[in-house]
């Protein structure tokens, strides 16, 4: 513990030293006698002060939360001689705050006295945070020293994404070999009953159809959907964004975003990968699996805008990240040309591509005057402009909000995408 | 002379007051116990001072040596308590 002064010892000391001074300086004694109660004072504390053996140690419930998920937290305080004038502070880390009521603790521990304090902390916003650190500060008994024990760290908190529960998703165009709980176009061994078709040579018999055999005379088998499942990559955004006067903004919608769609497809058995593409280039390979999702979040919560002039295109990204026949659900608030360039380049390699469009129109408002609102209408204009470009190319785009739930544009755009089946031009 | 008689008392209440406003203890008998001591220190230094009238001289030098001297004492205990 590190120890310093008080005011209240500076105060004392030049009370002491001014009224001797003064007291003979005009040949007062009356001025000494004031003062020497605050020598004295001074000069009995100081004799029997003690260094306060206090011992803090802070417990943080998780280490995992949602994002403004209230997250317990614990600070001991065991004191084995006794402690006055105890002051608590805890200096957050940036973008965690105090949830809830503010801490508080009794300004005195007895000899051997035990206190936990409790308090709840929640972080803003999806991330890493390091939650800073807790201050303990005392006083010996007559106030005069403080005693400062500092560095008592918090550790860290990963505030992990609030997700929607998403029921209807966007279909691939194309399943894997492997099993999954799609059923397929095609035919195989499977569950869901396709059609019945006359016996031919090599067909097993367990899959004759009795009863149509007995109805046409001639052996008939059963012929079914096999269930495969998917690959699905998201392909995330991160060269620009649209930021807004609150703190929030298209990347953490987005991250949002492929938060939900990542937990919905991994629990129908789909493999799902993350690509971050931007300044820096984010990469998680398709895997199954609760533990993949729980990789994919990792990577992305490290995801921020990282500014770039840097040319970037497809060939940057790992050929392994981008499975063939795999579904890439790009994720984006459409604002840079190298990511457009990108989402154009993968459809023209034939990717079943769907675009999830982060509006960022929520986070801009026209300028001033009447060439102000004139840009604005040409900006909305050329986004237009851009996902029908998008469309007719056979990319859909999911136009979403935040004040809506991410369901319906993804509901909207699986209609959109049903039509759009049919085999790529060229 | 009067007045002279009331030092300990106002000794004591400015002691008071500052301990009051400072803290950190502000319970009934810690005040009640610093009270006392001021009174007794502040009338201590007014008997002294009654005593020593006509000595001026001698009186001079004697504060003059408890000053050198407190101050002395306080940057030795100063030192001693802040661990340095």
């Amino acid at each position: 513990m590190r120890a310093s002064p008080t005011r209240k010892l500076q105060l004392y000391v030049a009370a002491a030293a001014v009224g001797s001074v003064a007291g003979l300086a005009l040949g007062l004694p009356q001025l000494v006698a004031l003062a020497a109660p605050f020598a004295v004072y001074v000069a009995v504390g100081l004799v029997l002060t003690r260094r306060p053996e206090l011992t803090v140690e802070v417990t943080v419930a998780r280490r995992r939360a949602l994002e403004n998920e209230p997250v317990p937290g614990c600070v001991t305080l065991t004191a084995r001689s006794a402690v006055d004038g105890l002051q608590l502070e805890l200096a957050l880390g940036a973008g965690v705050v105090v949830a809830g009521v503010p801490l508080s603790w009794p300004r005195r521990l007895a000899a051997g006295g035990l206190c936990e304090v409790e308090f709840e902390l929640r972080a803003s916003r999806w991330g890493a945070y390091d939650l800073g650190s807790l201050r303990a500060r005392a006083t010996d008994r007559f106030g005069l020293i403080r005693y400062e024990l500092s560095g008592v760290t918090l550790g860290r908190l990963r505030a992990l994404p609030s997700r929607e529960t998403l029921r209807l998703l966007l279909a691939p165009l194309e399943l894997q070999a492997t099993t999954g709980s799609r059923t397929a176009r095609d035919r195989g061994e499977g569950i869901e009953f396709a059609e019945n078709r006359p016996f031919v040579s090599g067909d097993r018999l367990r899959r004759i159809n009795w009863r149509v055999t007995a109805r046409r005379g001639t052996p008939y088998v059963s012929e079914r959907h096999p269930e495969r499942n998917a690959d699905v990559i998201l392909f995330l955004d991160t060269f620009a964004e649209a930021e807004g006067t609150g703190g929030g903004g298209t990347l953490a919608l987005a991250v949002r975003a492929a938060t939900s769609l990542a937990a919905a497809y991994l629990a129908r058995k789909d493999r799902v990968g993350a690509v971050g593409f931007g300044g820096t280039l984010i990469g998680v390979r398709p895997r199954l699996g609760l533990e993949q999702l729980y990789r994919i979040i990792d990577a992305l919560l490290g995801s921020e805008v990282v500014f770039s002039y840097a040319h970037k295109d497809v060939s940057f990204v790992p050929r392994r990240m981008l499975p063939p026949k795999a579904l890439i659900i790009g994720i984006s608030p459409l604002l840079d040309d190298r990511y457009i360039n990108a989402l154009l380049d993968l459809r023209a390699r034939g990717f079943d591509l769907t675009v999830v469009e982060v509006s960022p129109e929520p986070f801009a408002e026209a300028g001033a005057g009447r060439s102000g609102e004139l840009a604005y209408r040409l900006w909305m204009l050329q986004r237009e402009a851009l996902r029908t470009r998008l469309r007719e190319l056979g990319a859909p785009v999911a136009r979403w909000r935040d004040d809506e739930p991410l369901q319906v544009p993804l509901a909207a755009t699986s209609e959109v995408k049903r039509m759009l089946r049919r085999p790529l031009a060229g | 002379m009067t007045a002279t008689f009331l030092v300990p008392a106002i000794a004591a209440a400015v002691l008071l007051c500052a301990e009051a406003l400072t803290g950190p203890r502000r319970d009934p008998a810690w005040l009640a116990g610093v009270g006392i001591a001021a009174v007794a220190i502040a009338a201590v230094v007014v008997l002294a001072a009654t005593a020593a009238v006509g000595r001026s001289v001698a009186l001079t030098v004697a504060g003059a040596a408890a000053a050198v001297a407190a101050v002395g004492l306080l940057r030795f205990l100063l030192r001693r308590s802040l661990g340095r």
